[in-house]
């Protein structure tokens, strides 16, 4: 009778563990080089800035979005993008676009944008 | 018949609820097979002695110590030894007496003496009725039918918790006869306070004894 | 003690079946919030990633509806002591959960068939992850639901109390079967889901042991 709560009490335990380690996995990590996305294909957030020159089309039939990124390195990736752009999206100053790379493209399922702060910009002006 | 090879030791049995003491070291031996009385005032806990010794409530103190075989029956293995009547007993209502029997057996799994069970059902008079859904019982034989119940899987230990109670002359005659039969290969406790009950015990534990 | 459990199946089984009522008070719930949805979209479509959290959310209270009658049915009409007479804990606990299985996968399954009759947006890129995902997660809503109602009985069948014991158990249950769910129907792959997948697997297997464990407690007084 004890040795069913000794073995039971060390199967819990165990895969307790197990997923807590599985949840520290899950959350998708940051990525900024896109070299490494587009050999993974993994689901990442990746970070980058978006390349002006290049604009981006939204396509009418089927409202998708594509537009090119680029990293530190000066590597340049395709971004598709299902869904209405981020209003101040133009003026970011760095994005994250969170979803996986296939097929020559980057899906995104979501897009952050980091813009530029009041304060921030306050604060070079004072320095 | 073989030598009996189950018998029950009562030692030290103590139950309290929180501060009221319902009875204190209770020590008694039943080794051999027979009929045995329990006798005490209403409330004096009959009731919850008996649920104590078929493992349905934990006690506070002391132990119940059902032995085959000289070895103690584990806890998990218990309810196919015991054979428990008592009023505070529900059955399922949208089934018949002979679905409800043939349920119990196959959970308890154990071979069903259909026999033995048709006979019982025979001499307590409800034979004509063992296909009717129990709502429709009266309450009289749904104490006949819990007889049944308590005696179709041939328990080494019967415990019977008023089972005269809603019956009539008939009845009681024939539950008499039954129980008699039956003690001579199992051990029976009577908690009762029907004297007629009593008269069948060999030997009656008065619960008024251990209240201090 | 397999056999025993299967026996007590049976017998719910067949009581199921005189009475019909969980499974009356279930089909009922499905139709109206299935039939809830649709009202209120009118013409419009759901949009996709909602249909998978509704799916959802339809689930959790079907559950939340249906599956504590496994042992309030027995606490209501007095019946808990003949179980505690015929059989182990161990065997309630199963035939109770094999029960309580079948009739959430009967119910989920005729909820998945509404769900894709009724709206277009809910197809699945990836099926066979669904698939999994659906197992996983009946699997551990069963296991939760079925201890908590022998909880919920022994506090003499507070019902309502059920879904809110019932909510923090399954949250990490539902986050991960939502995003699953989402996930899958705009496609992923083994890899992708592969953590959270197995995440389910480890959350049905713990709160089985846990079950198994407590249930000796909770079924003697």
């Amino acid at each position: 009778m004890k040795n069913k709560y000794i073995i039971g009490g060390g199967i819990v335990v165990v895969f307790l563990s197990l997923m807590v380690y599985l949840f520290t996995q899950s959350n998708i990590q940051y990525e900024n080089d896109f070299t490494k996305i587009m050999q993974k294909g993994k689901t990442v957030r990746a970070t980058g800035k978006w390349i002006k020159e290049r604009n981006y089309i939204t396509d009418p039939m089927t409202k998708n979005v594509t537009f090119f990124m680029r990293d530190n390195n000066g590597v340049e990736m395709k971004v598709l993008y299902k869904g209405t752009m981020p209003n101040n999206f133009e003026i970011a100053q760095s994005i994250v676009v969170t979803g996986q790379f296939r097929e020559g493209t980057f899906h995104a399922r979501d897009i952050l944008t980091k813009c530029p702060s009041k304060y921030q910009d306050q604060k070079s002006a004072n320095s | 018949m073989a030598t009996n090879q189950y018998h029950l030791e009562i030692e030290n049995l103590t139950k309290t609820f929180s501060r009221r003491i319902v009875f204190k070291n209770i020590n008694y031996k039943y080794e051999k097979n027979g009929i045995y009385g329990i006798s005490g005032f209403n409330g004096a806990g009959k009731s919850t002695l008996v649920k104590t010794i078929a493992n349905i409530i934990t006690p506070t103190r002391g132990v119940v110590a059902h032995i085959n075989d000289n070895s103690l029956i584990p806890n998990d293995e218990l309810h196919n030894y015991i054979g428990f009547l008592s009023p505070y007993i529900v059955f399922y209502e949208e089934f018949t007496a002979m679905e409800n029997i043939f349920h119990f057996a196959k959970i308890r799994n154990v071979e069903l003496d259909i026999d033995y069970v048709r006979s019982l059902f025979m001499q307590l008079g409800i034979e004509d009725r063992k296909n009717d859904q129990l709502k429709t019982y009266s309450s009289g034989m749904k104490q006949r039918f819990k007889l049944v119940f308590a005696l179709a899987h041939h328990p080494k230990l019967v415990i019977l918790d008023e089972p005269t109670s809603n019956l009539d002359e008939k009845g009681k005659e024939s539950f008499y006869q039954i129980i008699r039969e039956v003690s001579k290969n199992s051990i029976i406790l009577i908690a009762s306070n029907e004297s007629t009950d009593l008269a069948l015990c060999s030997s009656i534990l008065h619960l008024e004894e251990y209240k201090k | 003690m397999i056999r025993s459990m299967w026996a007590l199946f049976k017998k719910d089984l067949q009581s199921e079946i005189r009475t019909r009522y969980a499974i009356n008070s279930l089909g009922m719930f499905i139709i109206v919030t299935v039939s809830v949805i649709l009202f209120s979209l009118g013409s419009e479509k759901l949009a996709q990633n909602l249909t998978g959290g509704l799916f959802w959310v339809v689930v959790f209270f079907t559950a939340m509806s249906g599956l504590s009658r496994a042992f309030v049915s027995e606490e209501e009409r007095g019946t808990v002591m003949t179980l505690h007479l015929i059989a182990r804990p161990t065997v309630i606990l199963g035939g109770k959960l094999f029960f309580n299985l079948g009739l959430i996968f009967l119910m989920n399954s005729v909820t998945f068939l509404l769900f894709s009759g009724f709206f277009e947006t809910f197809v699945f890129k990836s099926p066979d992850i669904f698939l999994l995902v659906f197992i996983f997660g009946n699997i551990g809503i069963a296991v939760a639901a079925t201890i908590i109602a022998a909880i919920i009985a022994k506090a003499s069948g507070k019902a309502t109390l059920y879904p809110v014991l019932s909510f923090p158990i399954l949250l990490p249950l539902m986050l991960i079967v939502i995003d699953l769910t989402k996930t899958s129907l705009e496609g992923t792959t083994y890899t992708d889901a592969g953590i959270e997948l197995s995440f389910l697997a480890c959350y049905d297997i713990v709160m089985l042991v846990i079950s198994y464990l407590l249930f000796d407690f909770i079924w003697k007084d």
